[in-house]
């Protein structure tokens, strides 16, 4: 990875080690053995004869292994090696690491080999922010195995080490005195093993209990590519591109314990692979037509986790869809809120907006029924808990005022809310996007309501209230001389006025009156917001714009593929296929694995998209939004026990074949070829900052 | 096999045994309507050992004195459970935390777990702002 750094997982569980790999962690350093949010070794490093090894080459197998090689020598120039090293390392409940080492001359040769070990047990969140343990670390030997343990009070966490051949082992590591054979080898197996809560878990049924070999994860993912529709195409880098984002998809899948054997998609590999709300929902509906099993397992696990109580510290409410969720030392001794946090005010009503489309595409009305009572608690919490200035609108404002998040929407940085002049809005604050997904949820709760509760006047009540709030949303928010929705209302009910991205979500929504559509879609099109590779997060102009801010500039790939489908929603399909492009085009340039944001930059500026730097990668919804796109370019819609195929597709891309999608349907094929010139479509619109307000489009809701 | 129990909490008529009598007198719990199942709860007070067999079935709750059967079982100090029952200790912090063992059916642990209240402290806080919001 471009980091140096080397990343393998499975689940909650993954190494970060050098291209050595090594691992030798500081209190702030990222590298180590983590599992459930807890490090396990900051320390694992290999020496032969006293002198640390060179890489030759790191070969990423799979997501779960990697097989680093070796020679011993000075790091400044390689020497013709006597010796190689072969160290190769598979996640699985801990690690399991294999050394050979090979000896490529006629003479007999006599070898310490030694592995310092050492572990902090730092919480992830200690990590992020340099914070001091507050327990004690205790180390013991028995003939073949370390143990490493650490202790606060009932708090327990160890790591034990085993080799199966013979060694020293002291309180720091594992000494091996060996020979080897002239062109022989020699070979140790080492197993670290991690404890805690979370893994003793006796849970039935689980796979984590027994032990999961890398060749059994390899047949795993093996089975989740061929479920998988086909994509045909004469487009490489698409095919490239589908190909990635479904391994990726693959390795960001975990178990949340209550769900034994069933996968959702966590957020983003390495530091956050936990159950969150919103990127957990967002993630299945990309993913909806190509793997549908992991909505039917993020709807289980949310709902089953859903808030019953008020709880200030948690930020949570009854009905509400929790934030994030985290398991080490932190949120134990309520240091921190995640355990978990429910501080989202999106998660709630995406949850009833994932529910419905999972139906409409599976036909599973069971699942639909068994979640009816944790759905319309979803539904009852946007109007009982969420409208924190009883205007009739979803707000946010955090009650626990210390670990809380102050930005409870998707753009959650400090500064992504903010008037054109730069200046912040106070709290309670109500973001657009949040309107609009309130008024989806109502929209398509009504839907299960008629079609699988059987409660008709319940249908018509959310029905009524969906109207109301079209009706009012499109009055309150609109700015009329900038043809455009505000980003929020403030604490006074005032907008925060600056020109966002937030507004293609209004879109896919479908809460924008059809008559302010056009304005919208040439606002999103316009080259204030739009970069040539896709929507900007806040316009040029705009006091905070700042290509490479956070929230404020940036292009968010997952954004994009919401907003593209959001003008198809409204039958702009030109737009949205020049969308589709910009994106595609863009993961080109990361081998197919789109980052979580790149630089708002004009694309005919720099050529290439400018990654952001997180420190996550894969993100799930960056790797969802490829998935997302090539529904909305193929125009795939379920329409009862059929799936609409109305294709859209740019003419660079040229010919699109899916096969294979599974639904209520069964299994449908769809085709589609490119048509649409979408070099003419960016002229079209450059230049143009709004329009006049008549469509001739319709939505096709 | 019925032992019987006599440890001192459950002749006390603790924050447990309020909590286990309003469930069971409540008829219908919703939150469990989906829920069928046995879970065996083991509390601990100095020596002795409390045993509770909660049967769940289908949002009916019947709470027998039992030291055997269950499909899941959560076992920790009575003080710690009469917290929690109170909504004065959080359930997921304490587990975390090793203060509470579980085992067999999860799913069942966490249905279970969610009919736990919230801080008293934290509905009152909704109230002040209900009213606010009223005015």
């Amino acid at each position: 990875m471009n980091d140096g750094l080397v990343k393998i997982l499975d689940g909650n569980t993954f190494v970060v080690s050098d291209a050595c790999g090594d691992i030798e962690a500081s209190m702030t350093d990222p590298t180590g053995l983590f599992s459930y949010d807890t490090r396990f070794l900051s320390k694992w490093v290999l020496n032969v004869n006293g002198q640390r090894l060179n890489a030759l080459s790191t070969d990423d197998l799979q997501y779960f292994e990697t097989r680093f090689f070796l020679v011993p020598g000075t790091g400044t120039v390689y020497v013709d090696a006597d010796l190689s090293v072969i160290r190769s390392r598979a996640v699985a409940n801990g690690f399991s690491e294999s050394l050979v080492i090979l000896n490529h001359s006629s003479e007999q040769v006599e070898l310490s080999v030694r592995i310092d070990i050492d572990c902090d047990f730092a919480d992830l969140f200690e990590v992020k922010d340099a914070l001091k343990k507050k327990g004690r670390y205790g180390r013991s030997v028995d003939d073949q195995a370390l143990l490493l343990h650490y202790q606060r009070e009932t708090f327990l966490r160890s790591t034990r080490i085993s080799s199966n051949v013979a060694c020293q082992v002291d309180e720091h590591g594992m000494s091996f005195d060996v020979r080897v054979e002239p062109h022989g080898r020699w070979t140790v197996e080492l197993r670290v093993e991690v404890s805690s809560p979370m893994v003793e878990l006796p849970i039935r049924g689980s796979s984590q209990k027994t032990q999961r070999s890398a060749a059994t994860l390899a047949r795993n993912l093996d089975t989740w590519i061929e479920s998988a529709p086909r994509l045909e195409s004469d487009s490489d880098p698409l095919k490239i591109t589908y190909k990635r984002s479904l391994i990726d998809l693959a390795a960001l899948r975990f178990e949340a314990p209550i769900l034994p054997r069933q996968h959702l998609p966590a957020a983003g590999l390495p530091w956050f692979m936990t159950l969150f709300g919103r990127d957990s929902i967002l993630t299945s509906l990309q993913a909806l037509p190509f793997a549908p099993d992991l909505a039917a397992t993020t709807l289980r696990a949310l709902g089953a986790w859903q808030g019953t109580s008020l709880d200030d510290f948690r930020d949570e409410d009854p009905g509400r869809i929790l934030h994030e969720m985290r398991y080490g030392e932190l949120s134990a001794f309520e240091e921190r809120p995640q355990s978990p946090y429910y501080g989202s005010a999106d998660a709630t009503p995406l949850y009833v907006v994932l529910m419905d489309e999972y139906e409409k595409w599976t036909g599973d009305s069971k699942l639909v029924k068994r979640l009816e009572l944790e759905t319309r608690a979803a539904l009852k919490w946007i109007d009982k808990y969420a409208d924190l200035q009883g205007n009739g609108y979803v707000s946010y404002e955090r009650r626990n005022e210390k670990t809380g998040l102050e930005n409870q929407c998707w753009k959650d940085s400090w500064d992504s809310i903010s008037y054109k002049d730069g200046n912040l809005p106070g709290f309670p604050r109500a973001t657009c996007e949040l309107q609009g997904y309130a008024y989806d949820a109502k929209i398509r709760g009504a839907r299960l309501a008629r079609m699988i509760w059987h409660d008709l006047a319940y249908a018509e009540e959310l029905e009524r209230e969906a109207a109301d709030l079209k009706r009012r949303f499109n009055r309150d928010f609109w700015i009329d001389d900038g043809k455009y929705f505000a980003i929020a209302l403030d604490e006074e009910g005032r907008h925060v006025d600056t020109l966002t991205s937030n507004i293609g979500h209004l879109l896919w929504s479908g809460i924008v009156d059809k008559s302010k559509a056009k304005a919208i879609a040439s606002h999103l099109m316009g080259p204030r917001l739009f970069s040539g590779w896709g929507v900007r997060t806040l316009a040029v102009g705009e006091s905070r714009f700042n290509p490479i801010g956070y929230h404020v500039g940036t292009v968010w790939p997952f954004d994009n593929s919401f907003i593209a489908w959001g003008l198809r929603r409204y039958g702009f399909k030109e737009e949205a296929a020049r969308i589709a492009e910009g994106i595609l085009a863009a993961a080109q340039f990361f081998d197919g694995r789109l980052p979580e944001a790149f630089g708002g930059y004009e694309r005919s500026m720099t050529r290439y998209p400018v990654q952001y730097p997180t420190a996550c990668s894969p993100q799930a919804w960056s790797t969802g939004a490829p998935l997302l796109l090539l529904r909305t370019l193929l125009g795939l819609e379920p329409v009862g026990d059929h799936l609409l195929v109305d294709p859209g597709l740019p003419d660079s891309i040229g010919r699109v074949e899916l096969l294979d999608i599974p639904g209520r349907w069964g299994k449908i094929d769809a085709f589609g070829r490119g048509r649409i010139d979408t070099d003419r479509t960016a002229r079209r619109f450059r230049g143009k900052t709004s329009s006049t307000s008549s469509s001739a489009r319709h939505p096709r809701s | 096999m019925e032992p019987v129990d006599k440890s001192a909490g459950a002749l006390n008529g603790d924050a447990t045994d309020n909590y286990f009598r309003e469930l069971v007198a409540a008829g219908e719990e919703p939150l469990l309507r989906e829920t069928v199942g046995t879970l065996l709860i083991n509390l601990v007070e100095g020596e002795q050992t409390s045993h509770s067999l909660v049967k769940i079935d289908k949002g009916k709750v019947a709470v027998l004195r039992r030291a055997s059967g269950g499909e899941a079982i959560i076992q920790c100090e009575r003080d710690l459970f009469n917290k929690m029952v109170e909504g004065r200790k959080n359930a997921m912090a304490a587990l975390l935390r090793g203060e509470i063992s579980l085992g067999g059916n999860l799913a069942l642990v966490s249905a279970f777990v969610r009919l736990f209240p919230g801080p008293l402290q934290s509905q009152k806080t909704f109230m002040e702002r209900e009213i606010k919001r009223s005015r």
